[in-house]
Formats: C-alpha cells, structure tokens, sequence
C-alpha cells in the first residue's frame, strides 16, 4: 500500500496544495517495488514549495546510479505560485535480494528534510505478469481482458473507471457548488496525468489535498482516489462543466503469482512486463444557475453569496484630529471571499478615508470553502467633534435561506482632541489644494473623460520607420558622400598637380577651340580658320604630351607615341595632319568651305583617338 | 449570450488587417467627432464600434485607442479596456491620462502575479525607453543621422569649414551613437511582443492542446509576453517566471 501511495503522490504533483503559508513536502519514490536483475529503477525525489532546492542522494547500496532527470511544474493557487519539482534518478541493480534505500536529506532555508526510506526487491529472471486490459471507448469503464487472477466476480467488472458529481444541481450565482472527482481501481496504474474538467463560467478553488480510501462496490474492493474543488458558477443560466480526463499508464504484470485474500495487492507485487497508455473521460455535469433575486437586495450588497460573520474593531481610541484611527473589519465565514468586498463606513464628511489593505485566510474545512477577510481601512477624524466610528455594514446573500442579510456592526466610541497646530493636517493623498480656498477631497474613482482631438492620425502598423523610403534615404547617404568625396578629390588635384590638369584640361580646351573655328569656317577666310585649328591642334599635342606648345615637332611627337605604346599608324596620322597645316597655311589651297570642314573632322577624329592613349 | 459577446469581440479584434483601407485619412475627425457624441449620450457600445470602425479602416492615434479603451471599460469589458489603453499608451507614452486610466482598470484585474525582480539595468533602460514613442526615438536617432550626413557633406564642399569640423563632429557622433543605442533598447522594449487575456477566464495548459494538463488559470486583463506560436496556440510568460500555452483567440496583441 504505502508503495503506491508513493506513486500518487509523485504523479499527482498537479493536485494544488492549499496551505497559504510556505510548507515544503519532499517525498522519495519508486516506480516499481519488484524489479528484476535486468531492469532498470527510476527513484524519484519530489520537492513540492522549494525554489532551486538541491537534494543531497543517500549512497544505495546494491545499486549503481546512471542517470537523472529534473522536471518543475509551476502552478498558481490562490494567487501564489507553487513550484514542484521532481528528480528521477535511473538505477540499476548490482546484485538481487531485498534493499532499502536510505533517507534522502534536502537542507531548504535552513531546516533539513529527510525521506522515508525506500524497500526495493530485485529478483532473478522474469518478474510476475499478466493480461494486459482491454480499452473500452472513452466514457467507460475500463474492463480487463483474460487475466491470470482466478475469476474475479463478476467477470465483467470494470477494473478502472472514473466518476465526477456535484453535491447540487440547482445554486446560485456564486454560490459553492463542490466538483467530486473519482478514480476507482482495481488496477495498478503510473503516470497518472488528471485534466480537470473545463469550468468555463466558473471560478475553481481547490479543497484541498487528495483523498485515497478503500470502499466495496459491487462487491469487490477498489481503491478510491478522490479529489474534491469547490467551483462558484458566475452568471446565471444552464452551465455545462466538462468532462474530466484522465490519463495514465496501466502496468502490465509479467506472471500471475500469489493472490491475496483483496486479491490485487500481491497481484501487483511483482515487477512489470510494460506499460499501455490509456485514456478514461466521465460526462460532462449540467448545472441550472438561478440569478440572484432583484428583490429586498440591500443598497450595500455587492454580490457576496454565502453565510459570514462581521467583526470591527479600532485603534487607537483616543487621537488627535488629523490622525489616523485604523478600523479591522473581519468577514469571517463560508462562502467565495474572492466576491467579498469592504464593508460599507459611512464616514461621511467627518473623515478622509484611504484604501483599504486587505488580507485574505482561505480554508476549506467541512468540504466548504470559506475562510476570513481581513480589511484594514484607515480613517482621519478631520474635527474634534466626532464621537464615534459609525456602525459598518455588509450585505451577503445566504443561499441556504434564498434571501439578503445585511450584518450590522455598533459604533464604536473614540476620543478626538482637536490638532495642535491648525495647518499641520497630515492629509492628503488624494486631495488637490486650491490656492487659499478649501481642500478638494476625492469623493470616488473613476477613469478619466474621453479626448476630444482625435490626435495625429496615422496609418496602422505603418509607422514611418518602416517605410522603404526612409531605408533608401539612410542608406543613399552615405554614398552622396563618397561621390562628393570623390569630386572634390579630383578638383583638388587639379588645383594642386600642374602636370594633371593639363592632361585633363587637354581635350577641353581643344574643343573648345574647334567650337570657335566651326564659327570661322562659316565666316569665311580660311587662314584665320586654319590658324585656330592649326593652334588647338599644337596646343592639344602639348598639354597632352607635357611639352611647350611651340616645341610641338611631328618627330618629337612620334617619340613620344612609340613610348606610349600607341600604333605606328596614329605616329603617322599627326604627322600627315601637321604637314596639311603646313600645306593649308601657306598656300590658302584648301579654302573651300566643303575642304576646310572635312579637315576639321578628321583633326577632332585625331584627338579622339590620341584621348585613349595614356601618356605616363 | 456572454460567450456570443466574447466572440463577436474576438473575432472583431482579429479582423482589421483584412477589412484596412476602407476609410480616407479626411473621414477619421468626422467618425472619431460621431464617436464622442455616443460616448457622450451613454451608448459606449455604439461608441466602441464607432471607434473600432476607424481602427479597422487602417487608422490608428493615440486619442482614439484611449477613447476605445473608455469605452470598454465603461461596458466592463476590462481585457479590451486595457488593451486599447496599452496601444495609446505606446503611441504617447508620457500621456497622464492615459496612465491614470490604465492603473485604474489594472485596480480591478484578478491576477495578482509578483514580479520577479529584474536586473538593475534592464528596468533603467525600460524606464528610459518608456520616456518616448519608438517613433519618436526613431526621429531623434535618423535626425542625427541627417544632421552628421548634412554636416561632413557641408565639410567636403566647403574646405573653410575643415577648421570647425572636429568639434561639431565630437558632439555629433556620440550624440548620434548613444540614440542608435536608445532607439535599439525602445526597439527590444515597444517590439517585444505582448498581449492582454481577453477571455474572462482561461487555462494556461503545459502544451498546446486542450489535451494537456492545465497549470494555472489567467484571467480578462492580464497583460503576458507571448513567446512562440504553434497550431492557433500562444506560448506565453508571466512577470513571476511561470510560463504556459494559451488558445491564441483568448489573446489580444498590443
């Protein structure tokens, strides 16, 4: 028994404690109690409320050590999160016979924990198995197949199933309807994995840990696993709870063996053969859920649905105007707390009232959920005048009795001695000051009115820096700088290398001497035309070449062609051209106009055949 | 009835994208002006759809998504209140009204959940990132940009600023440098992606399937990081650590 015990501990790691405070639980378990001379073990140390705990692992004797495994789980209860966290170590057995694995210590926040320790069998050949169940369709029960037991009775007998029920079918809005989850068996089962049913519509709170008992049901024992959550349906009309699932894992056993009087107890005593992955679901539960009434519902009511207590109390009784009295008012009993809102002070004018703290006790005892809570409200007597805390009210509806109660607390007397000092009222949070006037005191909560400018409209999810054109002007950038860059770079040489910029300003003032005999050649006298082509041509030749204009021989040029690397032929073409000069000049033979633009031609041909030469 | 109001709300949320471009940017004053009137006169559920209607037309301002937001608070839909006056928020992040309305719907949310403290540096630079829009952090960081680009191209044309120069580019380059810097750390923190709970009340599961164990419930309002998606799914993490898959319908993404 306690072996299996274990094993709904550890699987049930999803079951939410409900203690409020911090308690640590560390458990140690096995999967299996039996396990033969081949298999392997997995012991598992399950720490459930400590963060990052580290677990010290006893030395096992008659077993070796090869692996481990950590899983967390992180759930919230009740608004605090809870961490469980599980390591399996993976043993293998050294020899067979019966051991004991020691006590696992855990040191957490200075106090040490410590295991039971762990009764583990490890047998020689195959251990005990039998028939494995069969699957029915989902919503049934599980019945087995053949199996190796002498005929349970009856032989149809489900071997595993479910049930989930509700104490009430009828409640009402936010009252405490409780959700009974049941797992019979009268098998052996692992990695038991519970999906609670879907409670859309409804708050859930847990009631605590799982239950396990044996009850007899149709004559035969079965092992009970219940699990009970309180659910609060939170609007009226017919509301559907889920089917529950459960998951788990049913272990086959290898060979019948001993049958005990229960007859599954030693059944399971054995090692198992392998595990079938099986899923059980119960019916969904419907359940009408009555509004509350409109009628007789006091003014104070603000949807508290159960039966509670009303406790005030204040301190200090005896202050200074301007001082805070602080006043507990206790809603103690059963019901949803979460729907518990502060009672109602009608302090009026005589006092500035702050936010409540509240506190909050959830118990679950009885099968009810209820508990206490705790409103700490802060109020300043703003005159000597006050005598008294006016009586606290709070409304609850009791669904037992279907009508509203409205609890009702005395006043309670306090001494108020007026300020010391008239302007040393330790106020205000909320309170704004008009200059010399009154103090504006906060008369409620609420959000803040509409605007009325619909602001800078812009497109949606297209923000501007999303843009492509915002993109393309980031990254042109940076190349209009490396292009002036580089344009600056070549005027610079310019400027700076003589040799340089007549090469580069060769051509142009060429042509734009050529532009200037193209005018001549309309105006007439060939001289003056030849002497411009004639001195572009020379003055092309030498800038070019880096020699004088005027030292500008047919010879010398040749010279320097040949050193270029140019054609013979070109050598040959400005030399021709030079002598046509020559010719054209002093003997005015070629002054008609058709000649003269034919030479032009050729002389600019010239020049743009010299410009792919590159003179070094 | 509820559960057919939450649809029509989900659905409703999840549609813009597809129904965009509907409406020319001239109309919006004139719709968001209608809209105010039915704030006005009490009818915020005519009011929410006015407002939607130029959110769905592809349209989006500040004012608008906090007027949206008004008006679901003032129906009690507090996950669609939030998560409208998230949006506004991160279009004007130094709005005080849209602060104050937002702390005060957070006031009524259901989950209480710790934050775990983070390290000192990343909640000084949330802070500081929270100082301007990502656009606005953006402008400043391309406005440097421009003004360096403007500067060395003003350099390289005009020599007689050469003298100058070094200065002008002492301040700017590191100005330039540590907006790059900010509008990288407001781009981790608007572009991280983060959504409300809209649902009233909703399983966070160990996978993405209904079949998978639930961990804890969340509920309308909370505001999680969402960490992947899978099959309609959302993967996402709490403030506190804790982390779970949610159907993706049951959120809305800021």
């Amino acid at each position: 028994m306690g072996r299996w015990i274990n094993i709904i501990l550890l699987v049930f790691a999803l079951a939410p404690t409900t203690g409020a405070e911090e308690e640590i639980s560390f458990t140690a378990s096995v999967d299996r109690a039996t396990i033969s001379r081949l298999d392997q073990l997995t012991y598992t140390l399950s720490i459930d409320g400590a963060r990052d705990a580290r677990p010290v692992l006893p030395d096992i004797p008659g077993f070796e050590v090869i692996g481990s495994s950590t899983s967390t789980q992180f759930s919230l209860v009740n608004n605090q999160t809870r961490i469980n966290q599980a390591i399996s170590y993976t043993l293998i057995p050294l020899g067979t016979g019966e051991f004991t694995i020691p006590p696992a210590r855990l040191t957490y926040d200075g106090k040490t924990y410590l295991t039971r320790p762990v009764q583990v069998k490890v047998v020689d050949g195959p251990a005990p198995a039998a028939a494995l169940p069969s699957s029915p369709p989902a919503g049934q029960p599980a019945t087995p197949g053949r199996t190796a037991e002498p005929a349970p009775p009856p032989p149809d007998a489900p071997q595993l199933f479910i049930t989930t029920g509700v104490d009430r079918e009828e409640a009402y809005v936010n009252q405490q309807v409780t959700l009974a989850f049941k797992l019979y068996r009268r098998l052996r089962v692992a990695n038991l994995n519970y999906s609670p049913p879907p409670t859309t519509g409804f708050i859930e709170e847990s009631l605590g840990e799982e239950k396990t008992y044996g009850q007899v049901r149709d004559g035969l024992r079965y092992e009970v696993l219940e699990l009970a959550r309180a659910v609060f349906p939170i609007s009226a009309g017919e509301l559907t709870i889920g089917p529950a699932e459960l998951k788990e894992d049913i272990l086959v056993p290898r060979q019948s063996r001993r049958v005990s009087p229960f007859g599954f107890d030693d059944f399971f005593g054995g090692a198992f053969a392998g595990r079938q992955p099986f899923v059980l679901r119960s019916e969904p539960i419907t359940l009408s859920v009555k509004p509350l009434p409109r009628e007789n519902r006091p003014e104070d009511f603000r949807g508290a649905v159960g039966r509670f207590d009303l406790a005030v109390t204040a301190a200090p009784s005896s202050v200074r105007a301007g001082e805070p009295v602080t006043v507990t008012m206790t809603v103690r009993g059963r019901g949803n707390l979460d729907a518990v809102t502060v009672p109602t002070i009608p302090a009026g004018s005589d006092f500035q009232t702050y936010t409540p703290e509240v506190e909050i006790r959830k118990d679950a005892s009885g099968g009810r959920l209820g508990g206490e809570k705790v409103f700490k409200q802060v109020l300043i007597p703003l005159n000597p005048e006050v005598r008294e805390i006016p009586a606290v009210t709070f409304s609850y509806f009791d669904p037992e009795r279907g009508e509203y109660r409205t609890l009702t607390s005395s006043p309670i007397p306090v001494e108020v001695a007026a300020a010391p000092d008239r302007e040393t009222l330790r106020l205000v949070e909320d309170a704004v000051r008009r200059s010399g006037g009154e103090e504006v005191r906060l008369l409620s909560r609420d959000i803040l009115y509409i605007k009325s400018d619909p602001g800078r409209i812009r497109p949606r999810g297209n923000p501007y820096y999303r843009r492509p054109g915002f993109w393309a002007a980031v990254l042109l950038s940076p190349l209009i700088i490396l292009a002036a860059r580089l344009v600056t770079a070549r005027r610079e040489r310019i400027r700076e290398d003589i040799t340089f910029a007549r090469r580069v300003g060769a051509s142009r003032s060429a042509r734009k001497r050529f532009k200037k005999a193209r005018r001549l050649l309309a105006a007439g006298p060939g001289e003056k035309f030849y002497g411009e082509v004639h001195r572009a041509f020379n003055r092309y030749l030498g800038d070019k070449f880096l020699i004088p204009a005027g030292a500008v021989t047919a010879e010398l040029i040749a010279g320097k062609l040949a050193a270029a690397g140019a054609d013979e032929s070109l050598a040959g073409e400005v030399e021709d051209c030079l002598a046509a000069f020559d010719r054209a000049r002093f003997s005015g033979s070629a002054s008609r106009s058709g000649e003269m633009k034919a030479f032009l031609s050729r002389v600019e041909k010239l020049v743009g055949k010299l410009e792919k030469i590159k003179v070094r | 009835m509820n559960k057919l109001l939450l649809t029509a709300l989900l659905l409703g949320l999840a549609v813009p994208a597809a129904a965009r471009g509907e409406i020319r940017r001239g109309e919006v004053p004139a719709l968001f002006r209608e809209a105010n009137t039915l704030y006005e006169q009490g009818d915020y559920p005519r009011a929410a759809d006015g407002y939607r209607e130029i959110v769905d037309g592809g349209w989006e301002s500040a004012p608008v998504y906090y007027n949206l937001g008004n008006a679901y608070f003032k129906q009690n839909h507090l996950g669609p209140a939030i998560l409208y006056y998230r949006r506004a928020q991160n279009l004007a992040p130094r709005d005080p009204e849209i602060d104050k309305n937002l702390e005060y719907a957070r006031g009524a949310l259901r989950d209480d959940i710790a934050a775990r403290p983070l390290p000192r540096w990343r909640r000084v630079s949330g802070t500081v990132a929270g100082w301007l829009s990502l656009g606005e952090w953006v402008a400043i960081s391309a406005g440097l940009y421009f003004l360096t680009f403007l500067w060395v191209l003003a350099v390289i044309l005009r020599r007689s600023l050469g003298k100058v120069s070094p200065p002008v580019l002492k301040t700017l380059l590191p100005a330039l440098a540590l907006s790059a810097a900010l509008s990288v750390l407001a781009f981790s923190h608007y572009r991280t992606p983060r959504a409300i709970v809209l649902a009233p009340e909703v399983s966070v599961r160990y996978g993405p399937q209904e079949t998978d164990a639930a961990a804890f419930n969340l509920h309308e309002g909370t505001e999680v990081r969402v960490v992947r998606k899978r099959n309609g799914w959302k993967q996402i993490a709490l403030p506190d650590g804790t982390s779970g898959w949610l159907p993706a319908e049951s959120l809305g993404m800021i």
